[in-house]
């Protein structure tokens, strides 16, 4: 597959508030600390969304932003991936819960905020993108699939692609049922084009065997790595951030795993 | 191709019910919905037994997942491409919008009175969690090649033909089982009451009297290759389009530049100029924005000559199965050299540009476009060819 450039990084979660915070705590250069929360901040949507939206909505488009910002790029006319295990469950819950009730009212808002592809449709509005745009999932493997969605897209067109992986844990009583243990989001600007200001570059290789997750330094981020879906990026994070040649391999599915072959760019 | 739905079990239950007009559509009844709106039920549902193999993943969606995998040599000829290219080679992209969130509400209905707590027996991952079907399939088929479940609302299984095409073209996998999903739930049946979008009559699309869309459900699933083997390929993917509307979440752009940027993608990428499509199967929902929207996408791209339809009349809208819905329906045109009309629709609203069929129509079918439009401004177009 085609060498693939990352430009831009966009991270939220607990301790990850941006991609610079990020990158001196996955380099052991400060300690991990929980308390340090994102703002999830958006300049993309106009009064009337802004309202609307929700707090996954805002987790997806603050990542995407930032990923596009930090690249120095504009949106408009990049393809999005939006990768999300569960979507947006506190919608689902509420709408479930509205429909155990006698009178079975369902808010319009809520109804079309339900769809999976609700945060792409809020950045395309947001950034006038008419660009295509694809939300998908693969319960845990979500980030890998959505990766791997990427790169596929890059190999038909020669157009950069956003990636943004993001899960938010439901509410009280579906949070049982999918116990996640923290909100996680991650975004990556990533194109073909070699000659734009990069961070690093991949090649990847489907593997047809699975390989364990690779353990990283911090205790913590490994328990965030396993409660969230988006965290199965942080080994991909983890080597970007200490701007090394390496093989990272991130687990897709029982008996499949994603060999990235990382260097960092020159510049 | 293999095909669930309100017309029957099987593509030719789909193609006889096309051929005699004959409407899938009935007044709602589906479980206590006290709503006035006809729907497009999938008969047997209820009553049909899965092999205790698929306890844990019990739910109408993917019920209909399971009724559609034994039909028409369908598993037959998936078990052969694993043979052939190896389980590790076979793709798999299912589309939903839902899922079987049917589980998630029922659920709900049951809490624990004193804790809240959802019933022990409910199985959120294998059940309502948007990659549930594809799980299913993966595990159903034995295979072990990349797999995502795409949900973009009502162009979901239009996209998976689209993503497989750029795996097997990518090298990735040799062979892929696209499909979708969906299944008649509360969530969308009081979630489109609630937007005003659901029709009180079976839906009649581009209609100057229509007042919205039936919902209906469906599974459907086909097997796309890198390369048709032995002559068996019934139809090829000659090119698909993808845009966003970039405009409004449920509202489409009221110039269809979202939709005809789709459908000139879809042109450009199978090498074709407008005149060389003989059938558009138009998303056609039925509202009123909708359809107005997709007329002028229709006359931008492709002025107004081509003849078009929606079938949507004896379907219902079966969300995020309406994509692989109407792909089977087009290569189901170009096989018998028909084209279906508009079912319940009498007379096209004045001033639409697009050559709406209202009638049936025989006559010669090479290529075909299926169009499918989604929340969230999610466009995808597709373009079937008469195998090579």
């Amino acid at each position: 597959m085609t060498t693939v450039y990352i430009h831009g990084i966009g991270i939220a979660a607990a301790g990850l508030p941006n991609w610079n915070h990020a990158r001196e705590v996955l380099t052991q250069r400060v300690p991990y600390d929980a308390a340090l929360k994102p703002a999830l901040k958006t300049e993309l949507l106009p009064p009337t969304e802004r309202r609307r939206s929700t707090e996954i909505i805002n987790l997806a488009l603050h990542i995407g932003e930032q990923a596009i910002v930090s690249a120095g790029a504009t949106a408009e006319h990049v393809k999005t991936v939006f990768a999300s295990s569960g979507g947006d469950s506190m919608i689902l819950h509420k709408i479930c819960e509205a429909l155990a009730t006698p009178e079975r009212f369902v808010s319009p808002t809520q109804f079309h905020n339900s769809v999976h592809n609700a945060a792409a449709g809020y950045w395309h509005i947001g950034t006038h993108s008419r660009a295509g745009s694809t939300a998908l999932s693969s319960y845990d493997d979500s980030f890998a699939s959505g990766l791997l969605e990427a790169m596929a897209w890059l190999e038909a067109d020669d157009t950069p692609v956003l990636l943004a992986a993001y899960d938010v844990p439901a509410p009280p009583p579906l949070l049982a049922a999918r116990p996640l243990v923290a909100s996680f989001g991650v975004a990556l600007l990533l194109s073909r084009d070699a000659s734009r200001n990069c961070v690093a570059s991949f090649e990847a290789r489907l593997l047809d065997q699975t390989s364990p997750a690779p353990a990283l330094p911090i205790a913590e981020l490994n328990a965030l790595r396993a409660g969230n879906p988006a965290a199965r990026s942080l080994p991909l994070l983890h080597a970007l951030a200490l701007g090394q040649s390496t093989r990272v391999t991130l687990p897709y599915f029982e008996s499949a795993a994603l060999e990235l072959t990382v260097r960092p760019c020159p510049n | 191709m293999s095909l669930v739905n309100a017309l029957g079990l099987g593509t030719g239950a789909t193609w006889t019910a096309l051929k005699n007009r004959a409407s899938g559509l009935r007044h709602c009844d589906f479980e206590d919905a006290k709503l006035n709106t006809f729907i497009g039920r999938v008969r047997g549902v209820e009553e049909y037994s899965p092999d205790a193999r698929w306890n844990a993943f019990d739910c109408r969606n993917n019920r209909l997942a399971l009724m559609a995998f034994e039909l028409e040599g369908f598993a037959a000829a998936v078990h052969a491409a694993a043979k052939r290219y190896g389980k590790h080679r076979i793709g798999v992209f299912i589309g939903t919008s839902t899922s079987g969130i049917g589980a998630t509400e029922h659920a709900y209905r049951h809490r624990d009175p004193s804790t809240g707590a959802l019933p022990s027996t409910f199985n959120y991952r294998l059940t309502h969690n948007i990659f549930s079907s594809g799980e299913l399939v993966r595990q159903y088929f034995g295979l072990t090649g990349p797999a995502n479940v795409i949900s973009t609302a009502c162009s979901s299984s239009a996209k998976v033909f689209a993503s497989a095409q750029r795996y097997i073209d990518a090298g990735l996998c040799d062979a892929a089982i696209v499909g979708g999903v969906d299944s008649l739930c509360l969530t969308t049946l009081y979630g489109f009451a609630s937007l005003e979008l659901v029709a009180p009559h079976p839906c009649r699309p581009f209609d100057v009297e229509r007042g919205g869309i039936s919902i209906g459900e469906a599974a459907g699933f086909a097997l796309l290759e890198k390369r048709h083997s032995a002559g068996s390929a019934i139809v090829s993917l000659d090119g698909y389009g993808e845009s966003s509307d970039a405009h409004h979440m449920s509202h489409p752009h009221p110039e269809g530049l979202g939709a005809a940027a789709s459908m000139q993608d879809a042109l450009r990428r199978a090498a074709l100029s407008a005149d060389e499509i003989d059938y558009i199967n138009l998303h056609g929902t039925a509202t009123r924005a909708n359809d107005n929207s997709e007329d002028k996408a229709v006359v931008l791209t492709f002025g107004g000559k081509v003849p078009c339809s929606s079938t949507k009349g004896w379907t219902g809208h079966t969300l995020g199965a309406a994509g692989i819905t109407e792909a089977i329906i087009c290569a189901l045109s170009i096989k018998h050299q028909m084209l279906p009309g508009t079912l319940n629709t009498t007379a096209v609203e004045p001033g639409m540009g697009s050559n709406v069929l209202i009638e049936n129509s025989a006559r010669p079918v090479r290529k075909a476009m299926s169009n499918s439009f989604g929340f969230g401004g999610s466009n995808c177009s597709l373009v079937f060819g008469a195998p090579q």
